[in-house]
């Protein structure tokens, strides 16, 4: 529990702030005002219901509920990356939830066991907080990642037809793009990586001090869920390839032009 | 090596580009194909190498029908030329030696200077190498295109338009040079140059049959 608590009248305070934003918007005639009403709307609301189910779920904390709960945060990334890709969710689901599983569980459960060594794996206050921490990073990079390597192939179908041609297996012809894949979806994650701590106080740091530690505390924890975050983002996006793409291209090697919205 | 062609019929998106064609093309014979734009010419050779597949009919390559199967095998035999072939975003050099990655082409030697005199006998400038493919001209790659294919040494050639962007001295170098090929070449062509090598030809209606 944070040593300074914000109370009901506080939190209503903090709505207050918002009538900046809103003379902004109203006095540049800026058409966002009816997408910050909604947007303020349903943040309170699923923060409010996240929260009362958390509240249940670590009271109760329950291996098998805590495990259950990171599941479902799983497969809401996993439909929110295939639609944010611009991609049709009925073929990449399933590949993308086994690309995720593994890889926010390789990283999350070494966190916990080796680098905190965690009696209990699935502790509530531990496992989902980490590991929804490391899934909310990987589903940026994922967006970018699956979008970039799928829409690449496409734009660039004649020259990969020319690979196949020239007698390239498929995952010889998709390596190419699996590399700029790579670059483009983990530059964001780098980039945050070099000036973390020097543009912005990140969040598990914050979190961390304002639960009243130590920051020399704070910061060994930020450094061990950056690496967490940037092992889980890597291994997610190739798995996440690897195994879709299997089901996206034909036996012709050809991408299914189905896949596309 | 030779291809025959049964009954085919091609289809792309509902539309028929081609309908109940039967060809053969003997071993080392140079064939050409012609017809007017959308007659399915250049489907024709797409679906040699499985990027299209047929409504009905088959192609048989030395023997082997392509299907789904068969088609990972048959691609290790044939060389393709696009027309306007797109090359991707790298140097010359780097996709003139891409093929020499790939497993299938294992055999192959890395010979630079087979790369220099083929850039010798099409009359490209040797730092053409360290360009990249984005910067080239039309004809540039359509010449550097056929290099791949010729250092390929694949028993089958398929060439899509392959003067299309070439100037004259250059229509005469190819025509000159696959002349002395002993390989079994389809090219569609529209130019009296090539025409010229041809041992036998398959004309096509707008309507994607075959004109007798």
């Amino acid at each position: 529990m944070p040593e300074t608590p914000i109370q009901i009248g506080g939190l209503v305070a903090g709505y207050g702030l918002l009538i900046i934003p809103l003379a902004i918007l109203l006095w540049t005639k800026t058409p966002l005002l009816g997408k910050l009403l909604i947007g303020g709307i349903r943040m309170t609301v699923q923060l409010l219901l996240v929260g009362f189910y958390l509240q249940v779920v670590f009271d109760r904390n329950l291996p098998w509920l805590n495990g259950l709960w990171v599941l479902v945060m799983i497969g809401v990334a996993d439909i929110s990356i295939i639609r944010g890709a611009g991609l049709r969710i009925r073929k990449l689901a399933l590949p993308l939830f086994a690309a995720l599983l593994i890889g926010i569980s390789v990283p999350l459960l070494y966190f916990l066991g080796v680098i905190l060594h965690l009696p209990n794996l699935l502790e509530a206050r531990f496992v989902i907080p980490i590991g929804g921490m490391i899934l909310g990073n990987c589903l940026r990079a994922n967006i970018i990642g699956t979008r970039w390597f799928y829409h690449s192939i496409r734009r660039g179908e004649k020259a990969f037809c020319q690979q196949l041609a020239d007698g390239a297996t498929l995952s010889e012809a998709t390596r190419p793009h699996l590399q700029h894949t790579l670059q483009e979806a983990l530059a964001p994650t780098l980039a945050t990586m070099a000036t973390i701590g020097v543009v912005s106080l990140p969040g598990m740091m914050t979190g961390v001090i304002l639960g009243g530690s130590d920051p020399r505390v704070a910061v060994m924890y930020q450094i061990a869920i950056m690496i967490a975050i940037f092992t889980g983002t890597s291994i997610t996006i190739l798995l996440g390839i690897l195994f879709s793409r299997n089901v996206v291209f034909d036996a012709y090697g050809l991408l299914d032009r189905a896949l596309f919205k | 090596m030779t291809i025959a062609i049964n009954n085919l019929t091609l289809a792309y998106d509902g539309h028929t580009l081609l309908e109940d064609v039967s060809f053969e093309v003997q071993s080392d014979q140079k064939v050409c194909i012609d017809g007017p734009s959308g007659c399915g010419k250049s489907s024709l050779l797409r679906a040699m190498l499985g990027f299209v597949q047929p409504q009905q009919g088959e192609i048989v390559i030395d023997g082997t029908p392509v299907d789904d199967k068969t088609v990972w095998r048959l691609r290790h035999k044939i060389a393709y030329v696009t027309q306007e072939p797109d090359m991707g975003a790298q140097s010359v050099l780097e996709r003139i030696r891409q093929p020499f990655g790939y497993k299938a082409n294992a055999h192959l030697k890395w010979r630079p200077d087979a790369v220099d005199e083929w850039f010798e006998r099409f009359n490209l400038p040797r730092k053409l190498l360290i360009k990249q493919t984005t910067d080239l001209s039309g004809g540039e790659k359509q010449r550097i295109a056929i290099i791949i294919a010729l250092l390929l040494d694949r028993p089958v050639l398929l060439l899509d338009e392959p003067t299309s962007a070439l100037d004259k001295q250059s229509k005469q170098i190819l025509k000159d040079v696959l002349t002395d090929l002993q390989k079994t070449i389809v090219f569609i062509s529209h130019e009296d140059v090539l025409l010229d090598i041809a041992d036998a030809s398959l004309a096509l209606t707008p309507e994607g049959g075959r004109d007798a």
